[in-house]
């Protein structure tokens, strides 16, 4: 396949690259990635890929644009409240590089859904608002050996870690388990600074833009936090756990299996 | 004892377990995962688990946001 004028010019600054060239650029346009989540994460990563030329995009999102979420998720914008997320994404997408294929899946993930949504995609990012949804992805991705690119935000900090499963550990490795219902403030009751979504999500688009090109050293087997207050990156290296519920040596969970979404904050960070 | 407690030098009792050390940062075991050297620690073995010179420890907050 060839580079049509446009292409040739739009990717030029990849093409200059050696670890891209235009044989790189081919991959991409070539590569297929699944965004889970038009949210605060979701939004920078998709933009990124779709910039990158990353041929065929999906978006899976249940929510509709609301006037609170454009402080950070600049996928939407004001004409576009009240609209699926996911339609909105797409509109932005598709205006940005018309090159690239949306595919939107306008549903939550279940136990269900997941593994045949998956299926399509070379990898996974996750920019997930949940606990379970998080959980169920991780061990989706594990069971389909599906690379997963993981982060979370809340407050003024973040992370993120890049899931190889059978090279390095899974999300469960390190945190086992869902914490217990309500012990976490996950929704949007805890806040967050809008900018945080920016450094993690650009962070998980490079990561899946290497990983789709088989370049550098990814963060698999290291988690990298981000304290935005000290503006401070920290890395923490992480092994695969015999004992792990999913990838451990005997894993407890064979099937998939949905949490209950808790959303109320009881508990809190720091014991008051 | 010295530990790496997020990458920053800390003195601990010796005899410190993991539960010990998350009481005195007043960190809620619940909200967050202990690794030590590498490998995660479970809930209930943080009580049982008693901090080695030179161990690193980090401390990690559960995220669960994409918002
Ligand atoms: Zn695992």
């Amino acid at each position: 396949m060839a580079f049509s004028p446009e292409q040739l010019e739009r990717y030029s600054r990849h093409i200059l690259l050696r670890e891209v060239g235009g044989k790189g650029q081919q991959k991409l346009l070539q590569s297929r990635v699944l965004v889970v989540g038009a949210g605060g994460l979701g939004s920078p990563v998709s933009y990124y890929l779709a910039a990158a030329g990353v041929g065929t995009i999906g978006i899976v999102d249940n929510d509709r644009v609301d006037l609170s979420n454009l402080q950070r998720q600049i996928l939407h914008s004001t004409p576009e409240v009240g609209q699926p997320k996911v339609e909105s994404a797409a509109r932005t997408l598709t205006a940005l590089n018309p090159d690239v294929k949306i595919n939107t899946y306008a549903t939550r993930l279940s136990p269900d859904n997941v593994q045949e949504i998956i299926a399509g995609y070379d990898l996974v990012v996750d920019g997930v608002d949940n606990f379970p949804t998080r959980f169920l992805l991780n061990d989706a991705c594990v069971m389909a050996k599906k690379p997963l690119v993981e982060a979370g935000i809340l407050r003024w900090d973040g992370m993120v870690m890049t899931i190889q499963p059978g090279v390095g550990p899974c999300y469960r490795c390190v945190f086992p388990a869902p914490p217990p219902a309500g012990a976490i403030p996950s929704c949007q009751e805890a806040g967050v600074i809008g900018a945080i979504a920016g450094v993690i999500g650009v962070l998980q688009a490079t990561e899946a833009i290497k990983l789709l090109l088989g370049v550098g050293q990814t963060l698999t087997g290291r988690i990298l936090t981000f304290d935005a207050l000290a503006t401070r990156f920290r890395e923490v290296a992480v092994k695969p756990n015999p004992n792990c519920p999913v990838c451990g040596e005997n894993p407890l969970i064979t099937e998939l299996q949905e949490y209950e979404l808790a959303c109320d904050i009881r508990g809190n960070l720091r014991k008051d | 004892m010295e530990i790496l407690l997020n990458g920053d030098r800390e003195q601990v009792a010796a005899g410190t377990s993991l539960l010990g050390l998350l009481e005195g940062l007043e960190l809620n075991p619940e909200v967050v995962t202990v690794s030590v050297n590498g490998r995660s620690v479970a809930g209930q073995d943080l009580a049982s688990t008693y901090l080695q010179e030179g161990d690193r420890v980090d401390v990690l907050l559960f995220m669960g946001g994409g918002f």
